[in-house]
């Protein structure tokens, strides 16, 4: 059995099968580099080898070369080897998620050997197989869309090489155009039916979760935070600095979240995430407010305040001050795209941090900030403890949070502080929650008001130094945008008694299919409220939500209305499975709109050059006298090609009453003549003659007896 | 038409060999998947689903070409001789590859040309009408084949003449009756049957005057001369198929024998009408006779 599996096969002639496989494999390797998987040198040498190989493998096909497959089964073994002492090496290291690029390298080593002796056709099928091992070592590390374009050209080359084979199989057959593109179809719909059903590959279900640090700086000051500059204590640029305000990047990241101006923000990516649930990103919060901007209670870089945390990846992190260990745990990747501040973004509290960096520090609210900066390309994963608790049990919640009023634990003295009492504020938000009974109650009551009498909008001038915030938005304008709205809430909420933050973070942006990824971009920064609530802890309310844009007009309402519809809508396979159908209607249309037989074709390329011409086209008549008809057209000295219409005209009618067609070549010349007698017939009207010799023909008045049935016309008109 | 009075199904292609690509490509495809969902990449999920949708119209893509592929065969010989390989030219609606089952033969693939030559080798005398063909397709992705077997009429029988066997031992040729061998018959001698055109090398006194004076060519009497006395040969076929090509190509070789040595012969054989008792005109017409011929019953045995 083992001879006969490895007896040769016929040598494989096509050399569309094996251009088509080289490309593949090559285009598998350009893919591995795209993903960083392999150098540009070992990429490129690989291409070449793999491409030489090949040529040597067609000349010599029919006679392999001695001693060739020993050479390079001694090639093998060598890749082999280093293979796995290089995997041995990073496993006694505990580096095990770096094995892509061992095991990509040899992979290409793998095609690049075989390319050299695949005479047969079975060998080059093993050539595509190994692309596809390829193509999904570069596909485990993409993040981004830009991969569909190799997983497309591969899938084409991949086809394109199938087909080839097929062909090659039977003869030297070709397949039709029609049925190429029901192919390319089927194995669309069947692709997205199968993406649809599979259930998504989650960040939990990862053998190994990646965390890798790309352009790591050290930072000088120990819990310091850094901007998008390589040192400093800046905001993140990740934004264009323009508009009104004339900052790029949100400013929610730095030490204080200033309240008075807000950034133009772009739509540049920040970085992607995988999680099993979308959510808020959270990066800070922040607990003192000094009537423009938020404060955290922990200065930065005092060190009591932050704690370093040196278990090492993953990092074990403490429940934060406040929090109640309740919820689902759920998993968190973080693939990021540009140079952010050195926070660690997770969802709701973070448990486990997966971070290759020797320490993390963390605040007593749970912001978490790691000792080195973060460049593109970083990858880090928390598992987080999503808390979320229902409107019902919030609702049953105790009605106060404080202990005869006292604090309870958990809450501290700043979670209440204000920096001067908001007199205004506090009436405000007493006669908005004055029939609100319980917490949960006092706060949906002030978000639902905030949403009827508040506008958002972006577009505001920055305050003045001496404006507080909350007075301006609630007293002022009553527009501003999420900063400011929910900073409003968080205060109306304090002068209830009730503790309150405020969070900065990221909103989860549009989700890709093919990547399973959440994106990210710079304008989904938001800010939003924690609230807390006895035995639940901090629990977020975004009163954003429910204020609706400012002075928006009917039309760029459904305009919004309808774009935020269509952009849940995953546009890829949706697109994906609109053109498939269109390609199958079009397709079908087009069968069955196709004359079913040569003389049939013939039939109607005549009465439409015959309708070009102006020529009454009468049911009753004969194929010939149109045909005659339509030879009469031509002006003097000029004509159709020939056999002419007539002679076409009399093949067509031999063929469809049992005279024989004419052999398939001859068909397909006859075909182009017809079609030349379309296109050339003079025009009505534009030079050209009757069949009578003047002017356009004269549409008949009187019909002609049909012609009969079974037997060509070769007489006359009659 | 079938009993129940609708049209007769089209025989449904059936896969060749699928259990190892089947199951090679669900297991392929699960460790795929695996791989996928662990590796937490849906990139990965995406390549695994677009080589699940190639594969899966790889495999089920064939079923649909053959569905409606047809063939005919619209040219083929009208004799030959078993286990000789003859032509035949058939014609089929989409690319496939063609292999003959009855009678056997090579198979072909067509390529793009929808008409393609077939060769056939009947191993047993007998008549073809039809031929059975194993119609194969792996369209569009040659991943896995399949194969529908379609029955195809000629278009003029096939007689598959036996073997010529050996001749009969010379004496047999000789005419018992008449007391002579095997030799030309003289045909100055006999009674006269009519007249005809002057051959070269006929006599003088052949020359039929009043005729050649009618008419105004040279005529010469045309003398029936005294013939051998006809061979009969029986061919008494066995049951056995293998039995019964043996023994006629026997009878083939003793009337080729027969022929050959001058001697008129008649050959009696049991076909479809009942025992045929015809003298024959030459080997050709007795392949073609004994190519008809049924087995020998015996008396009493076959019931009418």
């Amino acid at each position: 059995m083992v001879q006969q599996a490895n007896r040769p096969g016929p040598p494989e002639h096509s050399i569309a099968f094996r251009a088509a496989a080289t490309g593949a494999v090559a285009l598998a390797i350009c893919a591995c580099w795209s993903e960083a998987e392999l150098s540009a040198a070992v990429a490129v040498v690989s291409v070449v080898l793999v491409a030489a190989g090949n040529v040597l493998s067609y000349r010599r096909r029919s006679r392999p070369l001695p001693y060739l497959k020993l050479a390079l089964a001694l090639a093998v073994v060598v890749a082999f080897a280093w293979f796995f002492a290089t995997v041995w090496t990073r496993a006694s290291a505990g580096d095990l998620a770096s094995v892509e690029g061992p095991l990509a390298v040899l992979f290409t080593v793998i095609q690049v050997t075989h390319a050299f002796d695949v005479p047969a056709r079975r060998d080059l099928g093993f050539s595509l197989a190994g692309s596809a091992t390829l193509m999904a070592v570069a596909a485990a590390q993409s993040v981004d869309n830009v991969f569909g374009i190799y997983v497309v050209a591969w899938g084409a080359l991949g086809m394109v090489g199938l087909v080839a084979m097929w062909g090659s199989q039977a003869g030297g057959a070709r397949l039709r155009p029609a049925a190429a593109v029901v192919a390319v179809v089927a194995v669309v719909v069947v692709a997205v039916a199968v993406a649809a059903l599979l259930p998504a590959p989650h960040a939990d279900s990862a053998l190994v979760l990646p965390a890798v640090i790309a352009d790591d700086l050290p930072i000088s000051q120990a819990a310091g935070l850094v901007g998008g500059g390589p040192t400093g204590q800046e905001p993140v640029h990740a934004g264009s600095p323009e508009g009104r305000t004339g900052v790029g990047g949100y400013l929610g990241f730095a030490g204080p979240l200033d309240t008075a101006i807000r950034a133009s923000l772009g739509t540049q990516v920040i970085f992607r995430v995988r999680a099993d649930r979308p959510t808020f990103w959270v990066a800070e919060t922040f607990d003192r407010w000094t009537g423009q901007s938020w404060l955290s209670s922990a200065p930065v870089g005092r060190l009591p305040a932050w704690r370093p945390l040196r278990t090492g990846s993953p990092f074990l992190v403490p429940l934060p001050v406040g929090e109640v260990d309740r919820g689902s745990a759920d998993y968190q990747t973080f693939y990021l795209a540009q140079a952010g501040p050195n926070l660690v973004f997770h969802a709701a509290n973070a448990l486990e941090v997966w971070f290759p960096a020797r320490r993390l520090y963390i605040s007593p609210e749970g912001t978490l900030r790691s000792g080195t900066s973060m460049g593109p390309g970083s990858v880090y994963t928390v598992l987080s403890k999503v808390n979320v608790a229902s409107a019902a049990e919030l609702a049953a919640a105790a009605s106060s949070p404080l202990l005869g009023g006292r604090l309870p634990p958990g809450v501290r003295a700043q979670d209440l502080q204000l920096p001067h009492p908001y007199p205004r504020v506090a009436a405000l938000a007493a006669r908005i929650t004055a029939h609100a009974p319980t917490v949960y109650a006092k706060v949906v009551a002030l978000e639902r008001w905030i949403g009827a009498h508040t506008r958002y909008t972006t577009d505001i001038p920055p305050l003045s130094a001496d404006q507080d915030t909350v007075e301006q938005f609630l007293f002022g304008s009553r527009r501003g945008y999420c900063e400011q709205i929910s900073t409003s809430l968080a205060v109306m909420l304090r002068t209830l008694e009730i503790p309150a933050r405020e969070a900065t973070g990221y909103v989860p942006g549009p989700y890709d299919p093919f990547t399973d990824l959440t994106e990210v971009q710079a304008q989904d920064a938001h800010a939003w409220v924690q609230v807390w609530f006895p035995g639940y802890g901090w629990q977020s309310f975004d009163p954003t939500a429910y204020v609706p844009l400012a002075n928006p007009s009917p039309a760029d309402a459904v305009g919004h209305l309808l774009w935020s519809g269509l952009r849940r809508v995953p546009a890829a396979p949706v697109g994906g499975a609109v053109a498939a159908l269109a390609l199958v209607a079009l397709v079908v249309r087009r069968r069955r709109r196709a004359p079913a037989t040569w003389g049939a074709a013939v039939t109607a390329e005549l009465e439409a050059a015959a309708r070009r011409a102006g020529l009454p086209v009468t049911a009753g008549e004969a194929l010939t006298t149109l045909g005659r008809r339509l030879d009469g057209c031509w002006p003097p000295g000029a004509g159709p090609p020939p056999p002419g219409a007539a002679g076409l005209a009399e093949l067509a009618e031999r063929a469809a009453f049992g005279g024989g067609e004419p052999d398939p070549r001859t068909r397909r010349e006859l075909m182009k003549v017809a079609r030349r007698i379309r296109r050339g017939v003079p025009r009505r009207g534009r030079g050209g003659v009757s069949p009578t010799g003047g002017g356009p023909a004269p549409r008949r008045t009187t019909p002609r007896p049909p012609a009969a049935v079974g037997s060509p016309s070769r007489g006359g008109d009659g | 038409m079938t009993a129940r009075g609708g049209r007769p199904r089209p025989p449904f292609p059936r896969p060749r060999r699928a259990v190892g690509p089947v199951a090679g490509t669900v297991v392929a495809m699960a460790a795929w998947f695996g791989v996928a969902h662990s590796s937490g990449s849906g990139w990965v999920q995406a390549l695994g689903a677009l080589l699940a949708g190639t594969v899966v119209v790889g495999m089920a893509g064939p079923a649909l070409a053959l569905r409606g592929a047809r063939c005919s065969v619209t040219e083929s010989p009208a004799d030959t001789v078993a286990g000789t390989p003859v032509t035949v030219t058939i014609e089929v609606s989409t690319a496939v590859v063609v292999r003959p089952l009855a009678p056997p033969g090579r198979e072909v693939g067509t390529g793009t040309a929808r008409r393609c030559a077939l060769e056939l080798a009947p191993a047993h005398r007998g008549v073809v009408n039809e031929c059975a063909l194993e119609l194969c397709s792996a369209a569009p992705f040659g991943i896995l084949w399949w194969s529908k077997k379609v029955t195809v009429a000629l278009p003029r029988p096939l007689h598959v003449a036996p073997l010529v066997g050996p001749a009969l031992p010379s004496a047999w040729a000789h005419d018992d009756a008449a007391g002579d061998a095997a030799r030309p018959v003289d045909r100055r001698v006999g009674e006269p049957r009519g007249v005809r055109d002057y051959r070269p090398g006929d006599l003088r006194s052949w020359v039929h005057w009043r005729a050649t004076a009618h008419t105004g060519t040279l005529m010469v009497r045309e003398m029936e001369g005294p013939t051998a006395a006809p061979a009969t040969v029986t061919a008494v076929l066995p049951a056995d198929p293998d039995a019964a090509d043996e023994e006629a190509s026997r009878a083939l070789g003793a009337v080729a024998g027969l022929l050959a040595a001058g001697r008129p012969v008649v050959l009696v054989t049991v076909e479809d009408t009942g025992v045929v008792r015809r003298p024959v005109a030459g080997v050709l017409d007795a392949g073609r006779r004994l190519a008809r011929a049924l087995p020998h019953r015996a008396e009493g045995a076959g019931g009418r």
